[in-house]
């Protein structure tokens, strides 16, 4: 008897995919939500009344270590960086009018949608 | 509705942050002409969570408290105590949980110690709460 088991193959092969596949989306959604927060929080800077507030710069490094997908989105080090506490935290008397964390969380369920989506189906 | 108003939340919120002894303590904004250390308190609703029919069911504040001193191990300690007088504590009907939303780290402020020449250290805590407005 002959069996045509090809599709059942292609299958396989879709399956032992899927990993890799699903793990360079979430790798993106990842980065996009890390660029989203870093822009946004760069508007804001750049809306400050303070011109050294409005150099800081932002960025953000990714880290893909196997089922962990990490962005860290920070201010650099030198240079404007170092004014960055003063912007989000404020002096020693008040301020700190520049949101930071709140960029991140606003993008939180943009991410969770995201990645739901790409959690659905093969 | 609970009729709880910004100035009684306020009160009420900010009689739970504990005296520091040597800490100088003001409301808002620091004393001009005066030096560090100092404990500054802030209180800000900046949050309401609305029905449909946009009724506020929620009110949500930010309790600012900003430690400017000499050493990062004294802004430690008075932080630690903070921490341990506020987090995760209830201040009662109709409040819910106080919890720490940001904490800045320990950083060199912009006023430099006439007597060291070294800048003041400074370290934002930012605690949230909500409570029921109806």
């Amino acid at each position: 008897m002959i069996v045509d088991t090809s599709e059942v193959k292609a299958f396989a092969a879709k399956l032992q995919a899927v990993p890799e596949r699903k793990q360079r989306r979430v790798s993106m959604i990842v980065k996009k939500a890390a660029q989203n927060v870093k822009n946004e929080t760069r508007s804001d800077l750049t809306s400050s009344g303070n011109a050294a507030f409005r150099h800081i710069p932002i960025s953000y490094e990714m880290s893909d270590r196997g089922s962990v997908v990490e962005a860290d989105v920070a201010p650099d080090d030198g240079g404007a960086g170092n004014l960055a506490n003063l912007a989000f935290f404020g002096t020693a008397k008040g301020g700190g009018t520049h949101d930071f964390y709140q960029h991140a969380r606003a993008e939180f369920p943009n991410l969770v949608r995201e990645l739901r989506r790409a959690a659905m189906g093969l | 509705m609970s009729g709880l108003t910004h100035i009684e939340a306020r009160r009420r919120i900010l009689n739970m942050v504990p005296a520091c002894k040597g800490w100088k303590r003001y409301e808002d904004v620091a004393q001009s002409g005066k030096d560090p250390p100092w404990i500054v308190l802030k209180f800000i609703e900046n949050q309401r969570l609305t029905t449909e029919s946009l009724a506020v069911t929620t009110k949500l504040a930010t309790l600012e408290i900003r430690v400017v001193g000499d050493t990062a191990d004294g802004i430690g300690v008075i932080c630690d105590k903070m921490c341990d007088a506020l987090q995760g504590v209830w201040p009662g009907r109709p409040f819910g949980r106080i919890s720490l939303d940001v904490d800045s780290g320990v950083y060199a402020s912009e006023l430099v110690s006439t007597v060291t020449n070294l800048p003041y250290l400074m370290r934002v805590l930012r605690f949230r709460v909500s409570w029921a407005a109806c």
